[in-house]
């Protein structure tokens, strides 16, 4: 048996944890071993030390200090309201970071607005200085057609001059646009335009043209016109004895002809329908009540014409419901 | 080293009903015991009677989550040196025992005293004498790792059985004297250390 072997066991063979025979061999051991005699020695005077070890004395009034603490935290947290914080268990740090969070998304929210309006505005100066440069022969070819084209047209290079930058950078945009401006001079006529703009009665009532010329004329300015007749409403008065019968009759036509009910204040609905379902919707009000209408532009057949060409365009009615008198 | 007397299951129950006295009866058998684990692994009496106090309106607060009555003191003792190891680190992190060495002044009941020479191979025979040995193994106990105070402090001065102290940290009985061994020998080398 080697000296860690018995030094290993001190412990044991203190407690008298050690087997007979083992107990044996390490006393023999330390008998002969000067160093783990001494070692031992020590070992068991330190040993002696721990287990006489005096116990403290517990300081006086120390019950009563407790009691104390116990009555100045009772005490503490009814007047801060500390237990209202700490059944919540919403620490302050907490909720001062989920306000700091807020605000910073708060202001990144806001600084990309700020940027697009900036790009907003700077975009079409850069857009047209690089279209200066890249393509002198297209702006004089434009300004050319606008010396010779009547005052009406400009406002179409207003919207041509509005479409996406983007779209003009591309290679050979200018090309087919200027394509597209020379077909659009030439199939436009002036005066129609001129007419048009300043008076859509004066246009109906003008000369007929022949069907291909009406149709090309249509065609060609059917975009103005259709958002001038969009814009304009057509005031509908109804003669009706029961209103509310009459609501639900004109909602049902209007669904029926794919029309809508956009508005509704007192006697008065707004709807949009269909050019197309115009003239069937004017037959379903007929039988509903007694029928007066107020046009923005007029003569039925000029808007049967129009929603022949253009079915998909709509319409918007003002419905006045006037109570009272049988139709 | 004596035993706490256990304390009755009534009394336990009396506590967690909210009985003033059940506590008092509580803290009156279970404080020396307490006070002296608290003073034993943090080597000051002030921090000792402030933490054992601590200890009591916790058990106070947490005793109705006790399950198990019969455990009452081991679950005590754990809570005890839950609070002992919180504290300890506080101190640490403050430096407090930075200072300490074996010759420091020692405290008393009285207040600190220089250290004179001592030498604790000689036998001690008198009063002060003996209380220069208990700061003497105070001070190296304090030198040990925190573990290893634990294990000493129950077992040697608590008188703690290992069947007890196996139940507590949750190790086989093999394991507990195996590393009691091991952390008497390294404060006998302290302590022997610090005399040469």
């Amino acid at each position: 048996m080697d000296c860690n072997q018995v030094r290993d066991q001190f412990s044991s063979l203190l407690e008298g944890d050690l087997k007979p025979q083992e107990e044996e061999k390490a006393r023999e051991h330390l008998a002969s071993c000067h160093d783990c005699q001494k070692e031992w020695e020590q070992f068991n005077r330190m040993m002696n030390w721990l287990h006489t070890a005096r116990e403290e004395d517990v300081p006086k009034g120390f019950l009563e200090e407790i009691q104390k603490k116990r009555e100045a935290r009772k005490g503490k947290e009814i007047r801060t309201g500390a237990w209202f914080l700490r059944s919540a268990k919403i620490p302050i740090q907490a909720a001062a970071m989920v306000m700091i969070v807020f605000l910073a998304l708060y202001l990144n929210k806001m600084a990309p607005f700020d940027t697009v309006e900036k790009r907003a505005v700077e975009k079409p100066e850069v857009a047209e200085s690089s279209r200066d440069k890249e393509a002198p022969v297209l702006r004089e070819e434009v300004e050319q057609k606008k010396r010779s084209v009547p005052p009406p047209l400009d406002r179409k290079d207003y919207v041509l001059e509005a479409k996406s930058p983007v779209a003009d950078e591309k290679a050979g945009a200018k090309d087919s646009m200027v394509q597209k401006m020379k077909e659009e001079v030439k199939e436009a006529v002036a005066p129609v335009f001129k007419e048009e703009m300043a008076s859509p009665k004066v246009m109906v009532k003008a000369e007929a043209p022949r069907p291909e010329e009406s149709r090309g004329i249509l065609e060609s300015t059917g975009g103005v016109r259709m958002s001038f007749s969009k814009r304009e409403v057509r005031e509908i008065t109804l003669r009706i004895n029961d209103p509310e019968k009459a609501f639900t009759q004109i909602q049902d036509v209007t669904k029926r002809m794919g029309g809508d009910i956009v508005k509704e204040e007192g006697d008065v609905l707004l709807a949009t329908l269909p050019i197309s379902a115009y003239m069937e919707f004017e037959k379903e009000l007929a039988k509903i009540g007694t029928l007066s209408i107020t046009l923005p532009f007029e003569g039925k057949d000029d808007l049967s014409s129009s929603s022949r060409s253009k079915g998909k365009e709509s319409i918007t009615l003002r419905v006045h419901l006037v109570t009272g008198i049988s139709p | 080293m004596e035993r706490s007397p256990k304390i009755q299951k009534e009394v336990i129950e009396g506590c967690k009903a909210g009985d003033e006295s059940a506590f008092s009866e509580i803290v009156l058998t279970y404080q020396k015991k307490v006070f002296n684990i608290a003073f034993r692994m943090l080597g000051n009496r002030e921090e000792a009677k402030e933490l054992s106090q601590e200890i009591f309106l916790s058990v106070l607060e947490s005793i109705k989550d006790l399950k198990e009555d019969i455990k009452f003191e081991s679950w005590l003792t754990q809570i005890t040196l839950n609070h002992c190891r919180n504290r300890w680190k506080y101190l640490k992190r403050r430096q407090y025992f930075k200072t300490e060495s074996l010759n420091d002044p020692i405290e008393t009941e009285d207040g600190e005293m220089e250290r004179q020479f001592f030498d604790p191979s000689d036998n001690p025979e008198t009063h002060l004498e003996k209380k220069m040995v208990q700061q003497f193994v105070q001070r190296g106990l304090l030198k040990l790792k925190e573990d290893q105070r634990e294990l000493i402090v129950l077992r040697d001065l608590q008188g703690y059985s290992y069947e007890e102290l196996g139940e507590l940290f949750s190790l086989p009985e093999g394991t507990i004297k195996s590393r009691l061994h091991r952390a008497r020998m390294y404060l006998k080398e302290i302590l022997e250390r610090s005399v040469h």
